[in-house]
């Protein structure tokens, strides 16, 4: 008789034993129950370019991080169309569950929605950000023959210069707008290029003066001479474009000047961001969150991005957030400047 | 630097990127033979898996399977009418007439020999101009690319032929749908509804796909039997006779080895235009220009060594400027990007060798995969002798499946279905499909460079002397062919079914809608869907009037219209039959995915449409669905949409 009392209560014992330890496990090991919902399972990961570009290669080199943080396998999926806004439309609409991510153009998402574009079926200030894994350094270059050595000389030029760009209200379009004015550079665009490529090769022929691009799509031409560089702008100088002025150190610029440099500078500032659609509940947030810093500091990571010279300027994605809030609210007549230049 | 050629040599034949370069090969064959799957998808799927690979090896395997991957395409052009991708759009005209005519092995002879050859050649041509690249590459501007692409358009009508006012309503037709999509200058969206997705205009991919791989589909399950009924098997030595072909067609090899080589070096046009260019050129300049598209083989030499040849072209500005001559090439420099090469001039001072080692590798793994097929050629060319019943399904899954990996879009689909329809309805009523392709791929060419020309050299366009050169090129041309068609006399009109005449008026509404909508849109963006619609317009009243009168005038006492055999009656009730079939399928992609719709629909068509017996029903369909499982899910890691129903039940079942 006793001998069964002792049993029953070694059971109870037990079985508390194991009631508190669950209650612990929730309480105190989210982290874990997250990473319990993830194992197995398929993060699809979404990528509004195709194979092989600068937006393809970032998420397959922090995917193998990711994975090995959260369990799950990775899938890329490349779904090029209009300029991402047809891949960012879809991470917004995707369930809310983790498993899809995506990574997204920030200066062109803030574009599309602040001189809302049709086609833009998103609201940055909803999506679940992620993380930035980096952001742009853009530069203005001329051709290596060219008759303008300088910004300066873009300034104080009586004809005026001729850029290239793909289509009126494309990224490029828009800053050289935009930069044009606040630094008072006459300026022709060129539209109806299809690629960077294109009009760098057309600067380098001579058909067209000059050409605003991504540092890394330009470094090649940089470095071999075909294109010189004389504006840098982004929020990071780079020890390559030493020597190279920053658009903000630009003397003569006015105040309304300076209103516009400012909101290139915030769009910017966005840059390559991972994010998950809106209404990710906070704990698995914070747990892909966490699994990109992770991934970002992985010591094969560092050394895959380092060969291929991508350089990480991350920011935590309350950080971004800020920044996207900031660089929506732009005053009315700023807005609508910015509209007329869009051709609306 | 002939030193550095040499060390390149033994770096190819070096065991790890020699095995690594053979695997390229054999994977750029399967794909090119995949309907659908095309050079490009092949280059994506293997892009990841050369992230942790040496440079040697990843080009060794990357160049092997896109140089090659058009060897594999010219195999299912020439039989089943199917074009890997619109590099091999052009064989089309000739290949698959040879298959019908029972020369299917002569056919894929000259093809594979002469894609080796152009290939071998491009290489070759890619080593010599090595030091006059650069500026060569700079002496084109959209003022010459404008030029090229109305040269391009003109060769609708040289290959038209006979039928001049329907081959020139074919092509219009491809250059209309060619200018649906975000206006690139003025961003102005065109015939697009609204729907983002078709912003990048109409792709080239799933259209092709629909107008060959599902129209020919629709008409073998329609016809019933097989493609090329017992002709083949009659064929001896078939595959020898093609290379000789190639042989005593040597001077013709070598010229459009050099076409596809020039256009493939000059970005901006596209190398995809190749092809098409070395078809005309052949058609102008061989003594047997009439019997062109009735299957010749010179319709097959020429290009077919133009395709290959234009990819030692387009590697001319990769290397000279790090600018892509082909779409291909652009995923390529990805592959640089990734490894982590400067690309450009830079290369040429640095990585001589490695840019030599580029160059053999085309050349040997062209003349590997020219071989590979060569050895199975003769099994190959059987195809054309299978039973349509096995066809029929599995066709059309790759067709799907090519659709939609492109880019991932369902819509995609919808495309493939719709133009499969159209492209029936073309096959019947003796519309060209492949001049339908011409006008599509040179459509946004020809619009974009004209209107940058404008706006660069406004009054100046036509007075730089290259464009003068290929003006005098064009309106000669065009002028000669015209003249002696004049001579020639053109095809009389053809008394006509009930069901044409619909096609006709159809066809005339939806010209007359595009315009009227096209007269909406600001000067810059109506200016080239003017240009084409009115014309086009105007032709297509025109021949729809003059059949009208034909029919009437023909009218027999009996008064039935059966001049295509076309009418009401039993060959309907087939068509609707099949059509069915064929649409029930895009159903259930989109219902269950691509994997489960790969088992079901390949058992269901043979069982219950074919009426074959369970056990080959049953064999087949298993056989498909695992060699698309081992190779898209399981090596390439591809993500194929899972289909609405399982998305459903994983929600409902799982919560997720």
């Amino acid at each position: 008789m006793k001998r069964k009392i002792l049993k029953v209560s070694n059971l109870l014992v037990l079985a508390a034993m194991l009631l508190l330890s669950d209650i612990a496990g929730v309480v105190y090991s989210a982290p874990r129950k997250e990473k319990d919902f993830f194992e197995n399972k398929v993060i699809t990961f979404i990528v509004g370019y195709k194979t092989g570009g600068g937006y393809d290669a970032w998420a397959r080199i922090v995917s193998p991080g990711i994975k090995a943080y959260t369990g799950a396998n990775i899938v890329i999926k490349n779904m090029p169309g209009a300029g991402s806004l047809l891949a960012t439309n879809k991470i917004f609409v995707s369930d809310p569950n983790g498993l899809t991510i995506g990574i997204i153009n920030g200066p062109g998402a803030m574009q599309s929605q602040m001189t809302e574009i049709r086609g833009a079926k998103f609201d940055l200030l909803k999506f679940t950000w992620l993380g930035r894994l980096t952001s742009e350094q853009r530069v203005i270059c001329v051709g290596s023959k060219s008759k303008y050595k300088s910004i300066e000389d873009m300034r104080t030029a009586s004809a005026p210069i001729k850029f290239g760009a793909s289509g009126i209200g494309s990224p490029t379009y828009l800053d050289v707008s935009l930069i044009g004015q606040a630094l008072n550079i006459k300026s022709e665009i060129i539209t109806g290029y299809d690629t960077g490529n294109e009009v760098n090769l057309a600067v380098i022929r001579g058909e067209l003066d000059a050409t605003a691009a991504s540092f890394s799509s330009a470094y090649s031409f940089i470095r071999n001479k075909d294109l010189i560089p004389v504006l840098q702008y982004g929020d990071v100088d780079m020890n390559a474009l030493k020597g190279i002025p920053n658009m903000m150190d630009l003397p003569g610029v006015d105040n309304q000047g300076r209103e516009l440099l400012d909101l290139v500078l915030s769009f910017l500032t966005v840059g390559r961001s991972i994010v998950a659609p809106p209404g990710l509940s906070s704990q698995r947030a914070a747990f892909l969150t966490e699994a990109l810093k992770q991934s970002l500091e992985d010591k094969n990571f560092r050394k895959a991005a380092q060969k291929r010279k991508m350089e990480v300027l991350y920011l935590p994605p309350k950080a971004i957030r800020e920044i996207v809030e900031k660089g929506l609210q732009v005053s009315p007549d700023l807005k609508q400047s910015v509209m007329k230049i869009m051709g609306r | 630097m002939i030193e550095a050629a040499l060390l390149a040599l033994i770096k190819v034949f070096n065991p790890l990127t020699f095995a690594y370069m053979i695997l390229g090969v054999v994977i750029g064959i399967t794909v090119g033979i995949l309907p659908g799957v095309g050079p490009t998808f092949g280059l994506a799927v293997l892009i990841p898996f050369t992230f942790n690979m040496d440079p040697a090896s990843a080009f060794a395997l990357l160049l092997g399977a896109h140089a090659t991957s058009y060897t594999g395409g010219a195999l299912t052009t020439i039989l089943l009418n199917t074009p890997g991708d619109s590099a091999n759009a052009a064989t089309l005209f000739d290949g698959f007439p040879m298959t019908k005519k029972g020369e299917a092995g002569r056919a894929l002879g000259a093809a594979l020999s002469s894609s080796a050859t152009g290939g071998f050649l491009g290489a070759i041509f890619l080593i010599l101009v090595i030091p006059i690249m650069r500026p060569f590459v700079l002496l084109f501007a959209p003022p010459e690319f404008f030029m090229m692409a109305v040269i391009g358009i003109g060769f609708i009508a040289i290959i038209s032929g006979k039928s001049l006012v329907k081959g020139l309503i074919s092509g219009g037709f491809g250059l209309m749908i060619g200018l649906i999509g975000l206006d690139m200058s003025t961003s102005t969206e065109r015939f697009t509804f609204g729907i983002l997705f078709l912003w990048d205009g109409i792709p080239l991919v799933p259209v092709a796909l629909g107008l060959f791989a599902v129209a020919e589909m629709i008409e073998l399950a329609v016809e019933g039997g097989s493609i090329s009924g017992k002709l083949v098997s009659k064929e001896r030595g078939g595959v020898i006779r093609g290379i000789k072909d190639t042989y005593r067609h040597w001077w013709l090899v070598l010229r459009c080895s050099a076409i596809g080589n020039i256009i493939g070096a000059i970005p901006g046009i596209g190398g995809n235009v190749a092809c098409f260019f070395a078809y005309g050129h052949a058609k102008q300049t061989e003594k047997n220009k009439d019997q062109f598209g009735s299957g010749v083989v010179e319709g097959v030499i020429a290009p077919e060594s133009a395709n290959n040849a234009k990819e030692g072209g387009s590697l001319i500005p990769t290397l000279a400027f790090g600018i892509p001559g082909s779409a291909g090439m652009a995923i390529l420099l990805g592959a640089f990007y990734i490894q982590g090469i400067a690309t450009g001039p830079e290369m040429l001072t640095s990585n001589l060798w490695m840019v030599f080692s580029m160059a053999w590798t085309v050349a040997v793994a062209n003349i590997f995969a020219a071989g590979i097929c060569l050895f199975f050629a003769n099994r190959i060319a059987k195809i054309a002798l299978l039973p349509g019943g096995y066809l029929f399904p599995i066709v059309l899954i790759l067709a799907g499946i090519g659709a939609y990996s492109t880019r991932n879009a369902l819509g995609d689909l919808v495309i493939t279905l719709l133009f499969g329809l159209i492209g029936y309805a073309m096959k019947k009523y003796n519309w060209s499909r492949p001049v339908l392709l011409i006008g599509l791929v040179l459509a946004r060419v020809a619009e974009k460079n004209f209107l940058l020309s404008l706006q660069l050299y406004k009054d100046t366009f036509f007075q730089r002397p290259i464009t003068i050169v290929l003006t005098i090129i064009f309106v000669a041309t065009l002028a000669h062919h015209l003249l002696r068609q004049r001579r020639a006399g053109g095809e009389p009109p053809v008394p006509a079914s009930s069901f044409q005449h619909v096609f006709n008026l159809a066809a005339v509404i939806l010209v007359f809608a595009y315009t009227a909508i096209a007269t909406g849109f600001n000067f810059k963006a109506k200016l080239m869907p003017l240009a084409v619609s009115v014309p086009i317009l105007i032709l297509a009243v025109w021949l729809t009037v003059s059949e009208l009168k034909a029919h009437f005038a023909a009218r027999d006492p009996k008064g039935g219209a059966s001049a295509d055999g076309g009418g009401f009656g039993e060959n309907t009730a087939r068509e609707a039959g099949v059509v069915a079939w064929v649409m029930s399928l895009f159903l259930a992609l989109y219902f269950f995915g691509f994997m489960a719709t790969s088992f079901f629909y390949v058992f269901l068509s043979l069982k219950m449409r074919s009426k074959f017996s369970l056990k080959p029903s049953l064999l087949t369909s298993s056989g498909v669905f695992l060699f698309l499982y081992a190779l898209l899910i399981k090596t390439f890691e591809v993500d194929l949409y899972s289909g609405r129903v399982v998305l459903w039940a994983r929600k409902i079942i799982f919560g997720y």
